[in-house]
């Protein structure tokens, strides 16, 4: 009788997932611009143009620093990508799953408490509530507060509960605008950390004014001037063009 | 994002908005979301008691209670609801930051959750009603189920319409207030439409509430004669709203969010 389970065939190796090699410039991650034009109103017949007639692939998988001065748009940019807001002409098209601006708190409702807030956004997306949980919980080292409402947080805590609730959701390309730093030296590290692995598969765009976060977690950038929005293939390249709008901009 | 994607979607992105209203509204006091019941219910008894004061008899039936609340349900189940839609798109402005909510998700939540909540209302006080005061009655259960669907459609179509309106134009929403001030005498809640004068009627015949509340006593009471009533037009009063309502919202929600 034993035998039978003796002879039963070895169990089938694990099937090893195929190497998908680098992601289609064009596939789930990527942005593409097409002729967007998006203005404001800054007076009687006069317009503030961001970005006028402007098409651009951001690609997939690739992690591209937004640069511009102060006041050149980068802020509506994100919002035109995360399709927060609207814009005058030409289309957006996101492929895949596009994040929220990461770290962003304004939608914690002050009167749930931290767990409560996170379900909620996994409900949203689709993800186990519990799982969204136990893993903002370890990330985020809130503890007992956790349980407590939002309105009872510090911003610090408030900003260790949205950014551990951003890394537990995966995107496909992730937004970053101004990523304040949070926290003690090792929780940043953390942070990074948990961020880089996040980003290994996806596609990022990210804004902010801090060069060394550029260097180490960006290989393309975008640089905003004067309404043309225009894409360079090394950071470096783009720090220069970028360097060069801010004195032509100061003077 | 397929065609499929969004049906799997949507039910899941409404279930938690509908979650997240439940925990946040009512959170501070005692006794928590059963107050969206008692609240209305409560209201209701109160106009009621204090009305059967000195009309003690119905124009129709002999039971005072029974002849108001077939009025006064329909019309606060219509003023809360359009309420609760129109405001969903400032009720859910930080939560629309995320691009897996869309504004349609907050106006079926919110319309969802509210209805269920307001024919649970719906339902206590008229039973409450048979069961207290036991009056003769032969219910058509498809006229009343008729009413509260052409409630449920004329709340969400003025809903929406106003949605978009109240966002765009801040001065309409203080005339909407004042113009629709009238309703609660208008829509024959303490008279019917066949006890009005022939000029009142003509005029008041255009209110689609005054129409719902027909519908509802056709349903309610056997010897009711609804031949004025016109359930095309309240669809109509409804539909062509709930369009222009939707394609405005879908073309300026995103101006709505930002630069408004």
């Amino acid at each position: 009788m034993l035998a039978r389970f003796r002879a039963s065939p070895p169990p089938p190796e694990e099937p090893v997932a195929p190497d998908p090699g680098p992601p289609r410039p064009a596939g789930p991650g990527s942005v593409r611009f097409v002729s967007v034009s998006k203005s404001y109103r800054t007076g009687f017949r006069q317009r503030k143009y961001v970005i006028r007639d402007c098409s651009v692939l951001f690609p997939a998988g690739r992690k591209v620093a937004l640069l511009g001065h102060n006041g050149s748009g980068k802020s509506t940019m994100m919002r035109l990508i995360s399709g927060a807001q609207d814009y005058d002409s030409g289309e957006i098209i996101c492929n895949g799953a596009m994040s929220w601006p990461i770290g962003f708190a304004g939608a914690f409702h002050p009167e749930m408490t931290g767990a409560q807030n996170a379900r909620f956004v996994a409900r949203v997306h689709g993800i186990d509530t519990d799982a969204m949980v136990d893993f903002v919980q370890d990330f985020s080292e809130l503890g007992d507060y956790l349980d407590m409402p939002f309105r009872t947080y510090s911003s610090g805590m408030r900003a260790r509960l949205a950014f551990g609730v951003s890394m537990g959701v995966p995107f496909d390309c992730y937004l970053v605008d101004e990523v304040t730093s949070v926290g003690d030296k090792r929780f940043r590290e953390k942070c990074a950390e948990t961020f880089h692995t996040r980003l290994s598969r996806a596609s990022a765009i990210m804004a902010t004014h801090s060069l060394t976060q550029v260097k180490t977690m960006c290989d393309m950038a975008a640089v905003l001037h004067a309404g043309t929005l225009t894409l360079y293939d090394s950071v470096e390249e783009g720090l220069e063009v970028h360097k060069a709008n801010q004195m032509e901009a100061s003077r | 994002m397929g065609l499929l994607n969004a049906f799997a979607r949507t039910p899941r992105v409404v279930g938690a908005l509908m979650l997240r209203e439940m925990a946040t509204t009512y959170g501070k006091s005692p006794g928590g979301y059963i107050w969206a019941v008692l609240e209305p219910l409560g209201g209701i008894l109160m106009m009621a008691i204090c009305f059967s004061l000195f009309m003690r008899t119905p124009p129709i039936g002999d039971n005072f209670m029974l002849f108001y609340a077939s009025g006064i349900l329909p019309f606060s189940i219509y003023m809360d609801l359009s309420n609760k839609v129109s405001g969903s798109i400032s009720f859910s402005r930080a939560l629309l930051a995320y691009p897996s909510v869309t504004f349609m998700d907050a106006i079926l939540a919110r319309l969802l959750l509210n209805s269920l909540m307001q024919f649970l209302v719906f339902y206590i006080v008229l039973g409450g009603i048979v069961l207290v005061y036991q009056p003769d009655l032969i219910p058509d259960a498809s006229q009343v189920a008729l009413a509260l669907a052409l409630i449920l459609l004329l709340s969400f179509g003025m809903g929406t319409l106003n949605c978009f309106l109240f966002a765009m134009y801040p001065l309409y929403k203080q005339i909407w207030s004042i113009a629709t001030r009238p309703l609660l005498l208008a829509s024959g809640i303490f008279f019917t439409y066949h006890s009005l004068p022939p000029m009142l009627q003509s005029v008041l015949w255009y209110n689609p509430i005054l129409q719902i509340v027909g519908v509802m006593r056709d349903g309610i009471y056997y010897q009711y004669d609804g031949a004025y009533i016109s359930v095309t037009y309240v669809l109509l009063f409804s539909i062509v709203p709930m369009l222009l309502g939707l394609f405005f919202l879908s073309r300026y929600y995103r101006v709505i969010l930002y630069e408004k």
